[in-house]
């Protein structure tokens, strides 16, 4: 029987997945180690992080190979095994203004307390294939990093000091430029969007954690989308910064705070135009947005911040003109996430034939409706021509 | 097969059974079923009412305890007041639960010691009409439920026509306090009532009780 | 990181205090019958869409001594209830079963199964899309402000629009009906052909749906209203004498199957069977010893 292929399924499902193992070491080479994945794919293991809300590099880096590089099916196996851990307690709040930065720079101000900090940035290289980087081997490693401490050792400063900078929107904030966030009720405790539902409207902790794991993509589509033109948005990157960030947590018995570690991690502040305010308030400020995302994640902090931004503004009824999808709270929200997405765009590959079977039948009576109405029309013509012709 | 599962512990196990207990009984108000020997908690807290100790009902106390975690908003009240957040026959619910102590208003889950303390569902959360689900859920200590001398009739969703069943020991304006919790639908607070030997009874707020 | 091939879950995968807030929410729906109730609906091993709220519900209720059965489309051996009941037994080790009777749980996506359920079983059905009104509202605020206020006028106009341009009411499956004659209820995407068997039961059923993080439950002897008009009543997929090609039954929800026969003498054709594999393979069975035994 044709159709028995869809059955059978425990053995259908084993082959396929010994046939998926198979594919990813047909090739006999080397297997990958995951401290390499770990150091050497790190934009990949810090996206299956930030997407998935779980910080574990070693983890995310099994998650890297296990999905064979699949950006969203490394965060889901992160988020499926993050739903068996217990939640302990909550850290207590992180200003990034703690962080050990090894990059900063503001597009605000040519020159900010601190100075700017190029650090690690792709951003102006020349975007040409290196075939260098394809004929690495162990020995021109070793050559690059040697070249690469030498350099540290001859510039490094007299007081040794790194990476410790006074925020730029501290800065704005002291000189009166920032809108005061919109009061909200008992924002004493964050919401926990893996504990509570979220429903709308939502508190603005429960947005920013939402889009924290939201897609990279999606984020980076909606926020595109409002400054491109389809919003009201105008932002100005107030700070980017990437580096490690000390957590810290509240002793159980003591209350007091101790460091637990460190974690990489990028923040963005940006603010957008005053105009979009102004109605609403005495004196005109900008309006300040925040994107977070673990490891090195810039494209998605500064959409992150933008959509902050465009959706605090939304719920003050501050934005005008033509407001876009992005302005959307619900909207955004609800389809940003990538694992949720997928998932539901993927389930219709699953079996639906007891659905399609019930959709036939209203098909069939919807046909059987449009013949009798056909029929029934010509006959009312028929009879109407009779009658004219009497 | 590969197992990959580690075994539940005493408590979990405790949980989940008491858990399909409440489920049974709230998806069939009038149905009596059995809440299980809490045996994990050994030493059941006492309160003090006019000068007696009192001991809980180890088997109410300890299945509304059962659904609590730190999410979750709690008090409880014995002899018709409300018990101090601070007291320690809280504190021992907190302990072993991670629960939140709450005042009446913004509890979540209430523990009652006796009948009389109905006199102040009232004063729970009914939840509102977008979110009905957030309204409060009442444990009630109750001397014995039984079907076989029945003082109640039940009506509602999960019964087949009515059910009859008996409690017995409860104060008399009991039935009028629990109606009263569930007069505008779908607001309302959810009731189990548990008797000594653990024998327990859900009223949903679906549930319209009469009395025989 | 654990070193053994294999890891050691909790016990139903999630841990317990995940555990814990689906079942205050059921809870809740029980108490609300067909009332949408959130819940924070963790992420599982399944993806989104694929049935993770009803997995939800089951890994929260389910007790060591279940016995578990788990069918998509009717069918024990469709590739995703292997899945899921693969992922369920590993993670408590239950029974399983392809035994209506004999289960305790059964988890089941578009279809409720044929034989009757009893007060001793809990059907947990598999929910993609949550809210009739989304039809109509697809804004989850405004559509949570009308089913808090039973507004629900435009989906009458809807239905009737459906009524007057197809001669039918359109929705072939997720057909909206009322609960205890008061909320609204999308019945999941199980046929027509089921939507009456919620009506007046004796098993309990939960909804679970994981991406739209809702709950929601229908007790036993609880009233179920499909929405129909006087001259437009709500009918099921029922065709007069349709007839299973396996098992000869006259009564179920059939599918159709491509089939092949062994000379391939006519080029294969089409033909019905019960959906409810395990239902229609005991009836088989019997028809087969009853032929078989003397008169
Ligand atoms: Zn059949």
């Amino acid at each position: 029987m044709g159709y028995i292929a869809a059955r059978g399924g425990t053995t259908a499902i084993i082959n396929a997945e010994q046939l998926v193992e198979y594919l990813r070491l047909q090739g006999g080479s080397t297997p990958l180690e995951l401290i390499q994945i770990r150091d050497q794919l790190r934009h990949a293991v810090g996206r299956a992080m930030n997407e998935g809300a779980l910080y574990a590099p070693m983890l995310a880096a099994l998650a890297v190979k296990q999905a064979e590089g699949d950006s969203i099916e490394a965060s889901f196996l992160l988020r499926a095994y993050r739903s068996t851990l217990s939640r302990i307690m909550p850290t207590l709040p992180i200003s990034g203004e703690a962080m050990r930065c090894m990059r900063r720079i503001s597009a605000s101000f040519k020159d900010i307390p601190g100075g700017q900090m190029l650090g690690p940035s792709q951003d102006y290289q020349i975007r040409l294939l290196n075939n260098l980087i394809a004929s690495e081997t162990a020995e021109s490693v070793t050559a690059v990093l040697a070249a690469y401490e030498q350099l540290v050792d001859a510039g490094m400063s007299a007081d040794g000091a790194i990476g410790h900078f006074p925020k730029v929107a501290d800065y704005m904030r002291q000189q009166q430029m920032i809108a005061p966030l919109p009061a909200e009720p008992d924002t004493s405790e964050p919401y926990d969007i893996t504990r509570t539902a979220i429903s709308f409207p939502c508190p603005r902790s429960a947005r920013l954690q939402s889009l924290s794991q939201g897609d990279t993509g999606c984020l980076l589509t909606y926020a595109y989308s409002s400054v491109r033109g389809y919003g009201d948005a105008h932002p100005t990157l107030a700070e980017l910064r990437f580096g490690y960030l000390p957590i810290q947590v509240a002793h159980p018995l003591t209350g007091e705070a101790i460091t637990i570690g460190e974690i990489s991690a990028t923040e963005c502040e940006i603010v957008s135009k005053a105009h979009s305010v102004a109605a609403k308030q005495s004196t005109p400020r900008f309006n300040l947005g925040y994107g977070f995302t673990f490891g090195h994640g810039e494209v998605k902090a500064i959409s992150m911040a933008i959509l902050d931004s465009v959706l605090t503004q939304a719920k003050a009824k501050g934005l005008s003109g033509e407001s876009g999808p992005a302005a959307n709270e619900e909207f955004v929200l609800l389809h940003s996430d990538g694992i949720e997405a997928s998932g539901f765009t993927a389930h219709y590959k699953l079996p639906h034939y007891v659905t399609f079977e019930a959709d036939l039948k209203v098909l069939d009576r919807a046909r059987e409706h449009t013949t009798t109405q056909s029929q029934s029309r010509l006959q009312e013509i028929a009879t109407r021509t009779q009658e004219a012709s009497a | 097969m590969t197992t990959t599962f580690q075994p539940p512990s005493l408590f979990e196990t405790f949980c989940t059974a008491t858990f399909r207990v409440l489920l049974d009984c709230m998806a069939r108000p009038g149905t009596i079923g059995q809440i299980p020997e809490p045996s994990m908690f050994t030493n059941i807290p006492t309160i003090t009412i006019d000068q007696q100790p009192v001991i809980a009902n180890r088997f109410a106390l300890t299945s509304c305890l059962s659904l609590l975690d730190q999410e979750t908003r709690f008090a409880q009240a014995a002899n018709s007041s409300w018990i101090d957040p601070q007291s320690d026959i809280n504190r021992w619910v907190q302990l072993r639960s991670n629960c939140r102590l709450s005042d009446a208003p913004n509890a979540q889950f209430v523990y009652l010691w006796d009948s009389a303390s109905s006199a102040l569902l009232h004063e729970l959360n009914p939840g509102t009409l977008t979110f009905p689900e957030q309204s409060c859920t009442a444990f009630i200590a109750v001397p014995e439920i039984n079907h076989t001398e029945p003082t109640w009739r039940l009506q509602g969703p999960g019964i087949d026509g009515y059910c009859d069943v008996g409690v017995h020991g409860v104060v008399a304006d009991f039935v009028t306090h629990i109606n009263a919790t569930r007069a505008h639908f779908p607001l309302g607070i959810d009731i189990v009532c548990i008797d000594t030997h653990g024998k327990c009874l859900a009223l949903p707020r679906t549930c319209q009780i009469s009395l025989k | 990181m654990s070193t053994t091939p294999e890891q050691l879950y909790n016990f139903g995968f999630i841990d317990e205090d995940s555990k814990r807030e689906v079942r205050r929410q059921i809870l809740k729906a029980i108490a609300l019958p067909g009332h949408q109730v959130p819940f924070a609906s963790r992420d599982l091993p399944i993806a989104r869409g694929w049935g993770t709220g009803g997995l939800q519900i089951t890994m929260a209720i389910i007790d060591a001594d279940d016995t578990l059965k788990v069918i998509d489309q009717g069918d024990d051996e469709s590739v995703n209830a292997v899945n899921l009941r693969r992922l369920l037994q590993r993670t408590t080790g239950v029974t399983t079963t392809v035994d209506t009777t004999a289960a305790s749980i059964i988890q089941t996506r578009h279809r409720i199964p044929e034989e009757p359920m009893r007060r001793d079983q809990i059907l947990v059905l598999q929910v993609p899309m949550v809210d009739p009104l989304r039809w109509v509202e697809p804004n989850l605020e405004r559509a949570t402000i009308m089913h808090g206020e039973s507004d629900y006028g435009r989906m009458w106009v809807y239905m009737y629009e459906s009524v007057v341009k197809a001669g039918d009411l359109r929705i072939a499956t997720q057909y909206p009906v009322i609960v205890a004659g008061r909320y609204m209820m999308d019945t999941t995407p199980i046929p027509r052909w089921d939507v009456m068997r919620l009506h007046n039961a004796e098993a309990l059923f939960l909804f679970g749906a994981g991406r739209e993080k809702r709950i929601y439950a229908v007790p036993p002897y609880t009233t179920i209203e499909p929405l129909q008009f006087e001259d437009f009543r709500f009918k099921t997929e029922f065709v007069a004498g349709q007839i299973c090609a396996r098992c000869g039954a006259q009564d179920t929800f059939l599918t159709s199957h491509f089939v092949v026969d062994s000379d391939h003498a006519d080029g294969g054709h089409w033909r019905s069977s019960c959906s409810d594999t395990s239902f229609c393979d005991k009836r088989v069975l019997v028809n087969a010893t009853t032929q078989e035994a003397p008169q």
